[in-house]
């Protein structure tokens, strides 16, 4: 009885050792593989060519995902901090305040924090932004055309064709090398806002 | 079921199949797509009062060189500042010189005495009135970004968007002077400039005014840089300027009053000396889709000449 228990203890060691052992091995091989599967796949990757992009409003409604995983990023360097922000208050804004009806945004997803006197700061909410352009139509019309359009890879499935790609009527979407996936505006703003 | 009833049905599924890759093709593959929920709407306050329209186009020159970039008027010419080139055309646009030029060139000012100041960009060049260069001023420096130029009493004032600064120099290209329109004692701004758009011009009775484009308004300066007064609103209403950057450009006519030139909502409109609205040159219908801001130059006759770098002409308007 006492062998057979020893022999049973040693079993489930060994059965545990080896599930260990599988699951580790099991766990490396399928984290390699998903590596490996993104690298082959993403060689290349889409992304918008924010001096293409005409701002028509077709990412926000045609991407696979929803919301889009088209974002608005903002380019810092390229910003005036503008009191009157063209991206941010609706044309006609009674005041220049966070009130929701002087936003320009449909979602309120930028955000406008005092620097100092008579300097702002806008920083995107990318959960709320659904890739509308309407604000960076309005930084263009109006300011340094900080506000720009990017697809944001940490989202992006990927698609064969990128559905958005299709429809763009400025062919403003592309493929970019897996390694350097964003074109995002200004002279030293080079990764995501 | 009956031979009859499976054909209507698959006449009937064929019609349905046909129906939905016909909408698919019209509405994607040709691009039709119902209106853009998202669109900036500008539609409302591009509709300007006819009634307020007190000017008309009287002529329009085209313009060879690309990359119009400045203009100015003096006596009968119009000298303009390309990216690379240098030109001088009388007012019926005929040709007097049109030079190659370091660049890039950014303003552009003719002295009484017909000499050519042509700001590039972080210095000043000085060409005679046949485009000879006689003489490059030092650099400002590496940063500096030269956008309007005007003389006065033999004092040149050079507004640098990268400063942003007035630069007050003697005829020689010696700095006399530098300000930011700061005033320590009543902690004013300075100037607010968010875009490469300061202008800078005198008045008829020789006061320097400055435009304050971050603050939406134009200043007056005595001649050492301290305020002495502005006027001007921030809004998208007729009289105020929009933002940011705004009046982009402007000029003063023999009687005080202000003509100036908006960027995002183009527009050209005249301000009475008190900077009430007086009247609109041109409304944003008259300018192309996307249009930059034009730079301004009025004459002895108070005509006003704008260089519209968009459809790289030359426009003339005169009071109806």
């Amino acid at each position: 009885m006492t062998d057979n228990s020893e022999n049973n203890a040693q079993n489930r060691r060994e059965f545990i050792r080896s599930s260990s052992r599988f699951a580790l091995a099991l766990g490396i091989g399928g984290l390699g593989g998903l590596v490996l599967n993104k690298a082959k796949a993403g060689e290349y990757v889409w992304q918008i060519d924010p001096f293409e992009c005409t701002q028509c409003g077709r990412c926000a409604d045609e991407c696979v995902l929803t919301p889009s995983a088209v974002k608005c990023f903002h380019a810092f360097d390229l910003c005036g901090y503008c009191d009157l922000c063209g991206g941010y208050l609706k044309p006609g804004a009674i005041e220049m305040n966070t009130a929701a009806e002087n936003q320009l945004c449909p979602t309120a997803a930028i955000k406008r924090n005092f620097v100092e006197e008579p300097f702002f700061e806008y920083t995107i909410d990318e959960d709320l932004c659904i890739g509308c352009a309407k604000c960076v139509e309005g930084c263009s019309s109006f300011g340094n055309g900080s506000l720009h359009l990017q697809i944001n890879q940490d989202l992006c499935v990927n698609c064969n064709q990128c559905a958005i790609a299709r429809m763009c009527p400025s062919d403003a979407i592309s493929r970019v090398p897996y390694d350097d996936p964003y074109k995002v505006k200004g002279d030293f703003t080079k990764s995501k806002s | 079921m009956s031979k009859i009833a499976i054909y209507i049905l698959l006449i009937v599924l064929g019609a349905l199949a046909a129906y939905i890759i016909l909408e698919d093709l019209i509405k994607n593959e040709m691009l039709i797509r119902a209106e853009n929920p998202y669109a900036f709407d500008l539609k409302e306050f591009e509709e300007v009062d006819p009634a307020l329209i007190k000017y008309h186009e009287t002529k329009r020159v085209k313009l060879d060189n690309p990359f119009p970039k400045a203009i100015d008027y003096h006596k009968g010419f119009l000298a303009m500042a390309f990216q690379n080139h240098l030109q001088v055309i009388d007012t019926s646009g005929r040709e007097i010189f049109n030079r190659k030029v370091p660049g890039p060139s950014t303003a552009i000012c003719i002295s009484e005495k017909k000499i050519i100041y042509l700001g590039c960009k972080t210095r000043l060049e000085v060409y005679d009135f046949w485009g000879d260069l006689l003489d490059t001023w030092q650099e400002i420096d590496t940063g500096a970004y030269i956008t309007s130029i005007a003389i006065v009493g033999g004092k040149l004032f050079v507004a640098n968007a990268g400063g942003p600064e007035i630069i007050r120099y003697d005829k020689q290209g010696e700095i006399e002077l530098k300000f930011d329109g700061k005033n320590q004692e009543s902690k004013d701004h300075g100037f607010v400039v968010p875009s490469p758009y300061f202008d800078v011009d005198i008045d008829p009775e020789d006061d320097l005014w400055i435009a304050n484009t971050g603050l939406q308004n134009i200043q007056n300066y005595t001649k050492s840089g301290s305020l002495r007064g502005y006027w001007g609103n921030s809004g998208y209403n007729a009289e105020d300027f929009t933002g940011c950057c705004n009046p982009a450009h402007f000029t003063i006519l023999s009687d005080g009053s202000f003509v100036t030139c908006e960027k995002g909502l183009v527009r050209i409109k005249v301000h009475k000396p008190s900077g009430k609205l007086d009247a609109f040159v041109a409304a944003p219908k008259d300018f192309a889709k996307n249009s930059g801001p034009l730079d301004l130059a009025s004459d002895e006759h108070d005509h006003i000449y704008a260089l519209d770098i968009t459809q790289k002409m030359v426009r003339k308007f005169e009071r109806k």
